[in-house]
């Protein structure tokens, strides 16, 4: 279709197709007032009704006199006034937005809002900020308000809710609110619900309590001070607080915020706009800020007595020192969480190269290289940008909740359904519902644990007989299909839909580490007959610099020891020392590993955050600063490199891990320099695609006896590091970890929700509340990481990615 | 003629000797400041004894030499008031405007008492308690 031409206020505009004239007027940068409107909806409300102008429609040599002579309306020939948000525009039609009388009915509009708005600017926490504020000021209302307080009616204010504070007295009715957990969120949790009063008001459809994902979206939305967060109440005022525009470092979609800081503390986390996240946060960008007072360690520490700081690093390094002496440098071994920065990552990498160990072990990242090596071989290892998901065709994500894995991908996806023009398809392999389910994917649910066999009856299904080609051992379709449980109908719909054009795969990094799924998706991906520029692989971890550590371990691939490696040459009593960067190591690596650590002679732990605490014969553990107190920069899932900059001063004697490293390297003779991170990794395009060969091997697992279920681990949306479990924000939203098991199964073993169960394994157990879902199969137990009252790895026996458990009432035995 | 210049000056000097004094045996005698003079600040409070103040932060954000300092506190029944208050009275310029903007009537300034001279400019940061002490028969 055609431009459509037109013009607002005398300025010749042309419109795209389905541009509404709000839009065509801001790409202008024309003014046109407006409440209710945001570019972050899909579509107008309509609500407020300030953007309204008038439009006229004139005989061509009419107008050209009527410009010529700057009038700005010939009377009696104009529309009545339009909401400029929703009209669209019509060609050669004449725009007017500021006419007088169009003033005075965006004034009265404003008074009306006015008559009941309680005048407590005073206290308001919006106040500085308010939009109801702006509007009086901008159309200059200072008489005539008619304030009625003696009728007020009686609305309820939402003092019980968490978080949110909700005050109908200040709302305006605009909805902005609402449409944003629809429209953007997916959420429906707030509603405009008729009142007893006989008026409307903003609560839950069902007047319960809220309880949803505490997103912040709502009340960053809020014109007025209706919305406001507890956390933030009364703290400060809007205008005194310094606004710091920085990365998010909770989880790899690396989203921009902005943090409000005043007298060295940040008060509160706002959106920033323009950026590729639409200023969308989840609750831990939101809410978690306070993680950076709690809990912290403050000293240096050498066995749990406190030291200088200088004292420790010195020890440290004559500790090292002694220890490569006596047992060479092989003997140290470097192990880093992926939640670390890069400026971290690459201090972890030269203290390695002073020791002269190449011992480095990332636990978290081995599934991503288990990834990036099959599409290397395939000649599929490319990044993909985010652009990518928002025009590519179909999305497959397999054994991952996007909803609780990566918040920003799930709001990609509902964006992109709500859009009229990029609809795009969507296929779900997942063992449970999600939050996604409700826009209606092509849902495959399959037994947990028979990824492989899905992955091959998808494989099969596209490349029909070459699979045999590259696949050894194919058993039949109709006993992979029995393996799966999955739907041989929506099988066939998926695969359909994989072939039908661009192709995002996303894939969970703790599924990854199972052997062979890298090979098979990148198998399917070369089956769907795409070219390698139009498949996207997403590998979704919880781990804000996962990517970070992609990286740095493709460009020094000598320096990669895996988890087998790392247990066995701790299991053969090869390592002496190990220097952890991260808070704790028992969360990263499973239990009989950790457990063998108490024989080692020495253990050096850069950690931000006191959790847990390993025993070695020797201890010493140094206090960092966390990325709120430095200049840190982190890689995100598209691979661009983001900034999370300093916004408070560290306490003292907390410095960053660079500074630590670089004063340990002057005790070495060696002058480190400053460390400038670069995102100049090249992926080199490859022209042929291979299948890669996969032998199919039946599982013949054997469930114990006295171990009958099966633990797997989940991410939740309200934690990411252990260190966010210490924020306000997601404490309030989820505060503690739980162990969630199917109807089924709680009532076979007379379970109630909320009773303490206790959850055995081989190598440990764990008390966890209980919650009881619908949707998972029965001889399932799954527990979600990040917690910090409950360590999943704690259960685990082996780096196999399930484990078999027993769950039993706690205290019951006693 | 002789001497004219020491005469005529002696004549001034002679002349202010038999007039009223100008200044005044300060501390032994004291003025009566103008009615509308501003001094000392001090913190309004109601009748039950609870604070004025409200912490809109208005006083705080049109103060020029910027002394002012609030912190606020959230009271049980769900109010804002000021938890701390803090004026530094060493560089107050006396201006008036905190009074002037207050919408609570909440910060004063005394008419008359001047006197809290110092030797240390620390002393001169008043804090909410003292603030709160000073002229009470205006503080109703």
């Amino acid at each position: 279709m055609a431009d459509i031409n037109f013009f607002i206020d005398g300025v010749p505009v042309s419109a795209k197709p389905g541009e509404t004239i709000l839009q065509v007027a801001n790409r202008y940068g024309i003014y046109i007032p407006a409440i209710c409107y945001s570019d972050r909806f899909s579509s107008p409300i309509g609500a407020c009704r300030i953007c309204i102008v008038v439009i006229e429609q004139l005989p061509e040599e009419d107008l050209r006199t009527h410009l010529e002579a700057h009038h700005p309306v010939a009377t009696g020939k104009c529309s009545r006034p339009m909401p400029a948000c929703v009209m669209k525009p019509k060609a050669g039609t004449y725009v007017w937005t500021n006419t007088d009388a169009l003033k005075q009915a965006r004034a009265e509009i404003v008074k009306k809002w006015d008559r009941y708005h309680p005048l407590q600017c005073g206290v308001c926490d919006a106040s500085g900020e308010c939009e109801l504020q702006n509007a009086n000021l901008e159309f200059n209302i200072t008489s005539g308000l008619e304030q009625d307080f003696d009728n007020l009616p009686q609305k309820t204010i939402h003092k019980e809710w968490p978080i949110v504070n909700n005050d109908p007295h200040l709302c305006i009715q605009c909805k902005r609110c609402v449409k944003i957990c629809d429209d953007v969120m997916g959420v429906k949790a707030l509603a405009l619900v008729k009142k007893e009063w006989g008026g409307f008001e903003i609560d839950t459809p069902d007047g319960s309590p809220l309880d949803c994902e505490f997103c912040n979206q709502c009340i960053d939305i809020c014109p007025t001070g209706s919305l406001e967060s507890k956390l933030f109440m009364y703290k400060a005022k809007s205008w005194e607080m310094e606004h710091i525009v920085s990365g998010c470092f909770f989880c790899p979609a690396g989203c921009e915020l902005e943090l409000n800081v005043k007298d060295n503390k940040i008060l509160r986390v706002t959106s920033h706009l323009p950026s590729f996240n639409d200023g969308n946060l989840c609750n831990l960008g939101a809410f978690a800020y306070d993680m950076n007072e709690n809990n912290r360690i403050t000293a240096a520490s050498i066995n749990d007595k406190e030291e200088d700081l200088n004292n420790v690093i010195g020890q440290t390094y004559e500790d090292l020192k002694k220890i490569t002496d006596k047992y060479g440098t092989d003997s140290v071994a470097i192990v880093c969480d992926s939640s670390i920065s890069s400026e971290a990552m690459v201090s972890a990498k030269r203290l390695a190269d002073l020791i002269g160990t190449k011992n480095m072990l990332f636990p978290e990242a081995e599934g991503i290289i288990k990834l990036d090596m099959a599409l290397e071989k395939a000649g599929l290892l490319r990044q993909p940008s985010y652009d990518q998901i928002k025009n590519s065709e179909t999305i497959f994500a397999i054994g991952t909740d996007l909803t609780n894995s990566i918040p920003l991908l799930d709001w990609f996806i509902i964006r992109k359904s709500k859009s009229k023009t990029k609809k795009g398809k969507l296929i779900l392999a997942h063992y449970r519902e999600s939050k996604l389910d409700k826009l209606k994917p092509v849902k495959l649910r399959y037994n947990p644990g028979s990824e492989r066999e899905l992955l091959l009856l998808l494989i099969q299904k596209l490349a029909g007989q070459k699979t045999l080609e590259f696949v050894k051992n194919l058993p039949e379709p109709d006993t992979l299909i029995k393996i799966t449980g999955v739907d041989a109908e929506s099988l066939e719909t998926a695969a359909g839909q994989i072939k039908s054009g661009k192709l995002s795969v996303m894939v969970d990094t703790m599924l990854l580490e199972k052997s062979g799924i890298a090979e098979l998706l990148a198998d399917l991906a070369i089956a769907s007959g795409n070219q390698a520029s139009a498949i996207g692989f997403w590998p979704i971890s919880r781990k804000s610099n996962i990517k970070g550590a992609e990286r740095l371990l493709l460009d020094n691939r000598d320096y990669c020891l895996d988890k087998a490696g790392f247990t066995q040459r701790l299991a053969e009593g090869d390592l002496h020392a190990i220097i952890h960067f991260g808070n704790s190591i028992e969360r990263i690596l499973p239990a009989p590993i950790v457990s063998k650590i108490a024989d080692i002679d020495l253990f050096v732990k850069f950690a931000t955050h006191e959790i847990g605490k390993t025993e070695a014969k020797k201890n010493l553990v140094i206090p960092v600063a966390t990325a709120y107190e430095e200049d840190s920069h982190y890689i995100n899932l598209e691979g661009k490199l983001f900034k999370a900059k300093k916004s408070i001063e560290p306490k003292k004697d907390i410095l960053p891990v660079q500074s630590i490293v670089k004063l340990i390297a002057e005790k070495f003779n060696t002058i480190m320099s400053p460390i400038k991170i670069k995102n100049d990794f090249t992926f080199k395009d490859s022209a042929q695609l291979n299948y890669l060969e996969y032998e199919y091997k039946p599982i013949e697992e054997i469930e114990p006896k006295q171990y009958p279920y099966r633990l797997i681990v989940e991410h939740s949306r309200f934690r990411s590091d252990v260190s966010t479990s210490f924020g306000s924000g997601p404490k309030i939203a989820r505060a503690a970890g739980y162990a969630e098991i199917s109807s089924g199964l709680a009532e076979a073993l007379d379970l109630k929700s909320d009773d303490k169960i206790k959850i055995v394994s081989k190598s440990g157990q764990c008390e966890a509340s209980l919650l009881i879902s619908n949707d998972l199969p029965d001889n399932l137990v799954v527990v979600p990481d990040g917690f910090s009252d409950i360590n999943p790895m704690s259960l685990f026996s082996s780096n196999d990615w399930c484990e078999h458990v027993n769950i039993e009432k706690a205290g019951g035995n006693q | 003629m002789l001497f004219k210049d020491l005469r005529k000056g002696l004549a001034v000097t002679i002349g202010y000797l038999f007039r009223r004094p100008v200044t005044v045996q300060y501390p032994d005698e004291k003025l009566i400041p103008p009615v509308r003079s501003r001094w000392r600040h001090y913190l309004g409070v109601f009748p039950d004894g609870k604070i004025r103040c409200i912490d809109c932060g208005l006083c705080e954000r049109v103060c020029p030499p910027k002394v002012i300092k609030i912190i606020p506190v959230i009271n049980e029944d769900g109010t804002k008031s000021a938890g701390k208050y803090e004026i530094d009275l060493g560089r107050c310029m006396y201006c008036g405007f905190c009074v002037e903007v207050c919408p609570e009537l909440a910060i004063l300034m005394s008419s008359e008492d001047y006197e809290f001279a110092n030797y240390d400019r620390d002393k001169l940061v008043y804090q909410k308690e003292s603030l709160l002490k000073g002229r009470n028969k205006d503080n109703e």
